[in-house]
């Protein structure tokens, strides 16, 4: 039978990753189980496909420079989440620097730039619903990621960002009324 | 929408709207294979890296390059650095404490003779006698024939009472 990727442990990866004859599996092994869930925490914060490729792979390449210095104090995935939010981050910010009008702004904003989107395929309302979502503050929209898509529990989202779960849930139910009055508006508007 | 982890019944408590929304598609799509082709095209960019991380066999030329290079690397380096410097200092110590317990060649012509007999006068207790014996040896070519030094102590004594200060000047 086939072993499917997500069951491989990270203890096993690691050790792989760590020996340099058989880091290239290791790596491989990494990338196949994680890969995917990286991307798509990227992808809703970056939105584009080719950003979110582009912030994806600088992360995997971080990550193999880096893993030397992964101490095992955290999950593994903790700790790949942690390199992908603060490499998005950067990305974010430097492309904020560099467009001359803001990214939110009349033409440029999120839901004019995921209609023209090839690798987008949602309605108006998703449209929406993802611009409503960029404009909450950095960490709500991580909380609200987290919970809304990835459908993570409370005590997982605590280890991972290092908040406690009652100011976890208080912050999704924020992220969750902004979100929706931004969306009742915009359907009113 | 399953009720993964309680968040259904809790969309549901704050908000309809979005509960309803979660019901549909997220309208984010990838390139065909896309998760497929990601781990070469990554690996591709830190394969350079690995080659290095990775030792080659090297020829005989190499190893002694690498190993003259990893000689000379500072945490080498400074520890042979340190064991040199030990060595050169204890070596510069241990010559300097002989130097200072011989006397200097010069120095002994220099003493007058005035001064020289008051000190054999003052320090003729601590004389070493079996040394006075050896030096006495030396100057008449070796012990009497059928003596042997242990035996001809009491002769060498009687020399040696003979001795007028100007002979034990000459021994020395």
């Amino acid at each position: 039978m086939k072993t499917l990727h997500s069951d491989i442990a990270d203890e096993q990866i690691l050790d792989l990753l760590l020996r340099d004859a058989n880091a290239e599996r290791g790596f491989r092994l990494l990338m196949e189980k994680y890969q995917e869930r990286l991307y798509w925490q990227v992808r809703r914060m970056v939105h584009g496909h080719d950003d979110a490729n582009d912030v994806v792979q600088n992360c995997f390449i971080k990550v193999y420079r880096s893993i030397h210095n992964f101490e095992g104090k955290s999950k593994l995935y903790t700790w790949l989440y942690r390199i992908a939010t603060n490499e998005a981050i950067t990305f974010i910010n430097k492309k904020k620097k560099k467009m001359a009008a803001p990214l939110d702004d009349g033409e440029n904003s999120l839901s004019n730039r995921l209609q023209a989107d090839p690798y987008f395929d949602g309605d108006e309302i998703q449209s929406r619903l993802k611009e409503a979502i960029s404009l909450l503050p950095e960490k709500q929209q991580q909380v609200f990621n987290l919970r809304y898509f990835d459908e993570m529990n409370y005590a997982d989202m605590s280890e991972m960002l290092g908040t406690t779960k009652g100011g976890l849930k208080a912050s999704f139910h924020h992220a969750v009324k902004k979100v929706e009055v931004y969306m009742r508006q915009s359907v009113d508007g | 929408m399953k009720n993964k982890n309680g968040l259904k019944d809790e969309l549901r408590a704050i908000s309809p709207l979005l509960s309803r929304l979660k019901e549909g598609k997220e309208g984010y799509q990838v390139p065909n294979d896309y998760f497929k082709s990601l781990p070469d095209e990554v690996w591709q960019k830190v394969a350079p890296e690995q080659a290095e991380a990775v030792e080659p066999t090297y020829s005989r030329q190499s190893r002694l390059t690498t190993f003259l290079q990893n000689f000379f690397r500072p945490k080498y380096a400074l520890a042979l650095a340190s064991v040199a410097l030990l060595l050169v200092a204890g070596f510069y110590f241990m010559n300097n404490e002989n130097a200072a317990t011989l006397p200097p060649a010069v120095a002994l012509e220099e003493i007058s003779d005035e001064a020289l007999d008051t000190y054999i006068n003052d320090n003729i207790e601590d004389f070493d006698e079996a040394l006075l014996e050896e030096q006495l040896a030396g100057k008449i070519g070796g012990p009497l024939p059928g003596l042997d030094l242990e035996n001809s102590e009491g002769y060498y004594d009687e020399i040696i009472d003979e001795l007028d200060i100007e002979d034990i000047e000459d021994l020395l």
